[in-house]
């Protein structure tokens, strides 16, 4: 089975710390688990209530930030339900932002790992 | 000189570049503003952060980045609305601003190029490479305000030296030009030439085919040229003068492919040339040149007359009493009436097909005649007539000026009268430098003063007394024609073979109280000269058909009754009609009527002498070519002219007998003419060997001293009568 992360990204963002700073790499996973579930609570309520741009948007936002941090499937993910919600694939939405909130779970725990590992 | 307008220069100033380069990046995900800006800190810039559109466009105008990185999609603004915004800003316009967009969003991309995106990356963004991507957007951006605040320095300078430049394509003929060149050639804001054809439209009429012709001839021999034009001013109510300079560009196989060029508005400074000319070469008061003008008109009129041979006479005159005038009147009035008679020498030069030179018409090639009228300064003026035949040419316009000078003048009020005193010098007879000339012409005025003032004076005495003579000749011979004091005198023909009179001509005789006889040869040139010769001729014609029929009705045989004509009369008066009028006066049969005319004169204009004589001929009028063998007559011709008669020249008929040659010629005469059915008459026949000779060359009829003087006409009445009884005495 293939990893929900990608070391690469993760090893790209600890080239970018400068000498002296709080640790980069860090903050950026800790962002990316502090930010992401209001994220996923937007989703989620959005699919409930068939606010489809609500779920555009916030999938358009955890597209990025999960493709930084490497988490590559659930990216791909939020890309499919962003393009479904532009296109109002209410079907589609629904099959595909039900999967986001195991997929972010799969990438926490894979994060997790990889951080242990490193530190 | 003046300000051409108080408005505060607008250009681009060049941007001051900070020491670490402020990088505004906006966006709504926190992770990536920090991996931004770890990379950007590291790569030396210092980072602002937005986390929307709004607060981007808040952030721009307070801190002035110096770059903005822009996510696409946010809350409450996005990055287009931003864009847009910040464009507007002061110094908006030109900062560079890199877009961060999804790879799959392609619509969005256009629209953001539209709404002013320098460059774009897409996400997920390679945070490692972004600085580099920021680091070339801030170079291209700094090269592009420096060639920005280049452009606008230059757009300056063009502006404030009116100059601007253009490259003419000459495969296409197509044309491009800085703004400046727009604003040369009076073209309205945003009107452009952008063709070569449409950029000689613009040129002045007079002017445009010299550019065209010119550029042409510097394309074929690849040569740089330039060229002084000129082009309606916006408004279309003047002119702009240009000058064009303009250099050929070729390509490598040596073909001219382009020309290359500025044009600047050269009008203020032709016209301060202009004015710095008119201050030093003409006099403020007048108008007149000035002393240094006229100098160098007098060493150009000496070096062509001395070229040319020619002949030109300087008067020097001022005016009597000029300085009260000045006195009693005061400054002012003293140069409004120098103004006035300026004015008049003027129109007197001008009188008489001269042309004087005034401040309207200062370049020498363009001066149509050279006459000048000058002002030294004072009351001094000084007329060059720069090209005379006669020194009574010069004595004729002093007569004028002295006379158009005396006239009085309306100053305000008042009413003045002065007179002036003239001094002449004539090149090359009182002078050969122009020093000579001016002194001695200042020298005849002084004698001319010396002698009673209002009158003129040659320097040189001879010249002065022969001019007078002349003056005085023709306004007696005036009076003489006026008052009928010609009379004419007739000298008898004779017919060869029988002795018989076939008729006589009319020769003019002045009979002067004081001059004694006038040699016709004396006034007859001076009537030429001075138009007499039309009223006298007439009267000749008249007088001498009257006497002719006062004969035949006296009870005379009718015979022929010659009569002279002037080249001037032959050629500018209408002889046909004084012709006809003399015959309607007198009721003269035509054919009794012989005009003579010498052989110089009809082949002056053998079309227009072919045609006059065919009108006498017309009329029943015999003709005759006097003085025959002494001018270049064309025998080709002499068959085509409509003539009667061949007077031989009494100069051939006088060494007859004595000289083979004129015996030869008078032989040859003889027979051409007759081949030619002309009657031959011989004249100036003083002796009897010459008659025998003539005689037997067959000629037909001989004048002269052997058969008779000229006499009065009742002398002559007599003596016809005396022949005709002769020769009857003889017949019977």
């Amino acid at each position: 089975m293939t990893s929900p992360i990608e070391p690469q990204a993760l090893k790209a963002i600890a080239t970018l710390q400068r000498p002296g700073k709080p640790d980069l790499l860090q903050r950026i996973v800790d962002l990316f688990k502090s930010e992401s579930p209001a994220a996923i609570e937007i989703i989620r309520r959005g699919l409930d209530a068939d606010d489809l741009q609500a779920v555009g948007n916030a999938a358009h936002g955890l597209k990025s930030s999960s493709a930084y941090v490497g988490a590559r499937i659930l990216s791909e993910r939020c890309r499919e339900l962003e393009a479904a919600a532009r296109e109002e694939n209410h079907p589609a939405c629904h099959a595909l932002g039900d999967g986001v909130e195991e997929l972010f779970d799969d990438s926490v725990e894979a994060l997790d790992l990889y951080m242990a590992k490193v530190a | 000189m003046s300000l051409v307008s108080s408005q505060a220069l607008q250009m681009e100033m060049p941007s001051v570049q900070r020491e670490r380069p402020v990088v505004l990046h906006v966006d709504d995900d926190i992770g990536s503003l920090l991996m931004a800006e770890g990379a950007l800190e590291e790569a030396g810039f210092d980072v602002l952060h937005a986390a929307d559109g709004k607060e981007a466009i808040d952030m721009y105008r307070s801190h002035e980045p110096d770059l903005v990185i822009m996510d696409a999609v946010m809350p409450v603004m996005d990055g287009f609305d931003a864009i847009k915004g910040i464009r507007k800003l002061p110094g908006g316009l030109h900062v560079p601003i890199l877009m961060i967009t999804g790879l799959e969003d392609l619509d969005s991309i256009t629209r953001a190029y539209d709404e002013g995106v320098t460059d774009f990356l897409t996400k997920p963004v390679n945070f490692y490479i972004l600085p580099y991507r920021v680091q070339y957007l801030l170079r291209s951006k700094l090269t592009a305000d420096a060639l920005r605040v280049s452009q606008s320095k230059l757009d300056n300078a063009q502006r404030i030296a009116r100059l601007g430049n253009w490259e003419w394509c000459l495969g296409n003929q197509s044309m491009s030009s800085s703004r400046e060149f727009g604003r040369v050639m009076g073209l309205l804001e945003g009107q452009v030439v952008d063709n070569w054809d449409e950029f000689l439209d613009r040129i002045v009429d007079g002017d445009r085919q010299s550019v065209r012709v010119m550029a042409e001839h510097a394309v074929d021999e690849k040569q740089p040229f330039n060229i002084e034009f000129c082009v309606p001013d916006l408004h279309g109510e003047s002119t702009r003068r240009i000058r064009l300079e303009a250099e050929p560009y070729c390509n490598e196989s040596g073909e001219c492919t382009h020309m290359m060029g500025t044009i600047q508005d050269i009008t203020e400074r032709t016209n301060a040339q202009k004015q710095i000319h008119d201050l030093a070469y003409f006099d403020l008061v007048t108008g007149l040149p000035n002393r240094a003008q006229l100098n160098e008109q007098l060493r150009y009129t000496l070096k062509l007359a001395k070229r040319n041979q020619g002949k030109f006479a300087l008067l020097f005159l001022d005016l009597d009493h000029f300085k009260q005038v000045n006195d009693t009147l005061g400054h002012d009035a003293g140069d409004a009436l120098l103004k006035q008679v300026s004015g008049r020498l003027v129109g007197v030069v001008r009188g008489g097909d001269m042309v004087s030179t005034t401040s309207e018409n200062i370049d020498f090639d363009e001066i149509e005649s050279p006459h000048t009228v000058a002002r030294l300064g004072g009351d001094e003026f000084v007329v060059l007539l720069s090209q005379i035949n006669r020194a009574e040419d010069a004595a004729r316009v002093a007569e004028r000026i002295a006379k158009s000078i005396s006239t009085p003048y309306d100053i305000g009020e008042q009413r003045v009268s002065v007179t002036t005193t003239i001094g002449i010098s004539v090149f090359p007879a009182d002078g050969v430098t122009t020093e000579v000339l001016m002194k001695n012409a200042d020298i005849a005025m002084y004698h001319a003063k010396e002698s009673g003032r209002n009158g003129y004076q040659f320097y040189s005495r001879q010249i002065h007394e022969q001019a007078l003579a002349r003056f005085s000749m023709e306004s007696e011979l005036k009076n003489a024609i006026e008052n009928e004091q010609l009379t004419l005198v007739y000298q008898p023909k004779v017919n060869l073979d029988d002795g018989s009179v076939s008729g006589v001509e009319a020769l003019i005789r002045w009979d002067h109280e004081i001059y004694g006889t006038v040699n016709p040869t004396e006034f007859i040139p001076l009537a030429e000269e001075t138009g007499l010769i039309l009223p006298l001729g007439r009267w000749v014609l008249c007088e001498a058909t009257r006497q002719m029929q006062a004969w035949i009705d006296g009870g005379l045989e009718p015979i022929i009754i010659a009569v002279n004509c002037s080249s001037v009369q032959f050629m500018r008066s209408d002889m046909i009609t004084d012709i006809n009028t003399a015959i309607a006066y007198s009721g003269l049969d035509p054919h009794l009527l012989e005009i003579e005319l010498t052989e110089s004169l009809l082949f002056k204009d053998i079309e227009l002498g072919i045609r006059s004589l065919r009108d006498m001929k017309a009329l029943g009028i015999q003709v005759a070519i006097d003085d025959f063998g002494t001018g270049f007559s064309s025998l080709t011709y002499l068959k085509r002219l409509p003539v009667d008669k061949l007077k031989i020249d009494r100069s051939f008929v006088k060494d007859l007998g004595v000289d083979a040659g004129d015996v030869a010629i008078v032989s040859a005469i003889i027979t051409l003419s007759h081949n030619l059915n002309l009657t031959v008459v011989a004249e100036g026949v003083e002796t009897r060997q010459q008659y025998d000779i003539l005689h037997g060359f067959d000629c037909n009829e001989a004048q002269g001293f052997l058969i008779s003087h000229p006499m009065q006409a009742d002398e002559m009445q007599q003596w016809l009568i005396r022949a005709t009884n002769r020769v009857e005495r003889k017949v019977s």
